[in-house]
């Protein structure tokens, strides 16, 4: 028998140590990682959805060269500031902020039709449009028609099929637990209906808190229906570090904001359990981890920082793609050389000489 | 006698052709100011993000009566004279008996118009606004030509002849969206800001919605002298309107 007293942390390496893992490094140094569940190259087709934190994160890996998968792109004669404006570079198709898993789950649905909802459009506030309750934000101005957002839609729940098909990868980043949802049949709605377009109803509508298990059970069905259309597709996990901006159960928001974090961590460790496809990435611990000492929050208190948003990207660029991404194979952008001769023939044309001569 | 100052860019050009005839008739003395002829070129300048405009314009609004524009006016066309190879189509509300073609990429109305507006903006209204914001006087603004005949467009191809062997003319429908939107998109903005938009004549337009032949320049979207005259007689009756009602 040796002589110091074996027990089961005698063996354990110094990441399971607080004292060797974080209070003797500077807090620069300390990664909350072990080792990658796999390895990503810049061949694998990375598919982002989620709450608005997974946007930091996607625009940072396309920036480094990752292949982020996009399924739905404007067309090459829009400007990228125009583009941006509705969401088309924001995730890979142009579903906006996924907040909660039962959002995730009903945006496969609706694309296989599995789901069709009852509720079709919203109107705008002032009325003058029409807005695709699942995704209301993302098109300033909304669209003129039914039939206008009837044909959106269509090629929108294309674009996520083929998304949902394509991708090797899906990172979602889970960011609340609070929704409302409808009481025909139970679709959920990223914003309150009232908020940004359509009525509030207290018939029509009710509040949702979803738990740990109701989160479980959301990922458990999400991951057999993509089985059925991508079996080799894996998903990386995240919780998003931003505050919620508003509860709807009565207790304070520091609260439920902390409850709601807390039951998206807890269901991301339950589901990584019991799914080996799925695996978490510490981007939330990374960003309020209490070495930070805050210092990743913006002055509200609630949002990231551009600095803690860059922190999380690299950590996770280093844990998944080592040194295979060095930002060499990033696409460049995409220039539209029949927009450039258009525009250069057009002032060719209102130029005077050349309208001097055509005239004579 | 009272002082009409015209400032725009080629779409000015059939005006000015036009408009001796009409000198010192009916009580209207007529200076045009287009914007690549000296002393009015460059029409504007910036300097620290604020527009100035160019001295000698300046002078001329000083002692004008009204001011009609006729800036930019050809970005409808930038997106849409030549078909892209990514050929495209979006729903108008301002042409809903339009077909909306589903073998084309669908854009939705409200981003055509984000576009449209985006570059109008950095290249029309700013400066519209600078004018309205100096002038004394009440601004007017004259809507571009309507869309010309796929076959005028062909036959009179220049500076597009080397693109059109690679590509088509874009189809009348799409070219008519693109136009009304973008009149209706300046009309909308000289609304909210005190600007008198002007139609173009009727009379200008086929029942197709192309321009008249006759009143087309030989180019892809000019308007011709006889069109000049056309819309020098419509402004002409505006303007004596509007003097007729101060």
């Amino acid at each position: 028998m040796s002589d110091s007293i074996f027990n089961p942390y005698t063996s354990l390496p110094d990441s399971a140590f607080w004292r060797k893992a974080v209070s003797e490094l500077h807090p620069d140094d300390i990664r909350p990682l072990l080792s990658p569940p796999y390895e990503l190259s810049a061949d694998t087709a990375i598919a982002t959805a989620g709450s608005c934190f997974a946007q930091h994160i996607s625009t940072r890996l396309e920036r480094s060269g990752a292949n982020i998968l996009r399924t739905e792109v404007a067309h090459p004669l829009i400007f990228k500031e125009v583009a941006d404006d509705f969401f088309f570079n924001a995730y890979s198709a142009r579903f906006g902020n996924i907040y909660t898993s039962r959002q995730l789950l009903q945006l496969f649905q609706r694309a296989y039709g599995i789901l069709v909802p009852a509720e079709e459009y919203w109107r705008s506030a002032d009325r003058t449009s029409f807005l695709d309750p699942f995704r209301p934000t993302i098109t300033p101005g909304g669209y003129w028609s039914k039939e206008e957002l009837s044909i959106a839609r269509k090629k929108h729940l294309a674009a996520v099929r083929q998304m949902f098909e394509k991708m090797d990868i899906l990172i979602f980043t889970m960011g609340l637990t609070e929704c409302w949802r409808s009481r025909i049949d139970g679709s959920v709605f990223p914003v309150c209906p009232g908020v940004a377009g359509g009525v509030f109803d207290a018939e029509k509508y009710e509040f949702l808190n979803l738990n740990v298990q109701d989160i479980c059970n959301d990922f458990s069905v999400f991951l057999q229906l993509l089985a059925s259309k991508n079996p080799d597709a894996k998903i990386i996990l995240t919780v998003s570090p931003v505050n919620i901006v508003a509860t709807r159960e009565q207790r304070h928001v520091v609260e439920s904001s902390i409850c709601t974090k807390s039951i998206l961590r807890a269901a991301c460790d339950q589901i990584t359990r019991e799914h080996e496809q799925v695996s978490y990435f510490p981007s939330y611990e990374m960003a309020i981890a209490s070495y930070t000492r805050g210092n990743f929050y913006t002055e509200n208190c609630r949002a990231i920082t551009e600095a803690g948003a860059n922190f999380v990207s690299r950590a996770f660029i280093s844990h998944f793609f080592g040194s295979r991404l060095d930002g060499a194979s990033q696409k460049p952008a995409a220039v539209d050389t029949f927009a450039q001769q258009m525009e250069a023939a057009c002032k060719v044309l209102c130029d005077e000489e050349l309208l001097e001569k055509l005239i004579e | 006698m009272k002082h009409i100052t015209l400032i725009g860019d080629s779409h000015l050009r059939a005006l000015q052709l036009a408009v001796k005839p009409f000198q010192n008739q009916q009580g209207l003395v007529w200076q045009v100011c287009i914007t690549f002829d000296p002393p009015f070129a460059p029409p504007f300048s910036e300097s620290e993000g604020a527009i100035r405009i160019n001295p000698h314009l300046l002078k001329e609004f000083g002692k004008t009566q009204a001011i009609v524009c006729s800036i930019g006016g050809n970005h409808h066309n930038v997106m849409g004279l030549v078909e892209h190879p990514q050929a495209f189509d979006f729903c108008s509300p301002e042409l809903p008996e339009l077909p909306l073609r589903q073998d084309r990429q669908f854009i939705p109305y409200s981003l055509v118009r984000a576009q449209l507006t985006f570059v109008l903006e950095k290249n029309v209204f700013r400066y519209l606004r600078e004018i309205q914001n100096i002038s004394k006087v009440q601004v007017f603004y004259i809507e571009s030509p309507p869309p010309a005949s796929s076959e005028h467009i062909k036959k009179n191809a220049a500076p597009f002849s080397e693109m059109l062997t690679s590509y088509d003319v874009a189809p009348l429908f799409l070219r008519r969206k693109l136009w009304k939107l973008h009149s209706k998109l300046i009309e909308e903005f000289c609304d909210e800001n005190g600007i008198r938009f002007l139609h173009c004549p009727k009379e200008a337009m086929e029942a197709d919605g192309t321009l008249v032949e006759e009143l087309a320049n030989s180019d892809p979207t000019h308007g011709n002298e006889a069109y000049g005259k056309l819309q020098l007689e419509h402004l002409r009756s505006a303007l004596l309107e509007h003097f007729a009602n101060l």
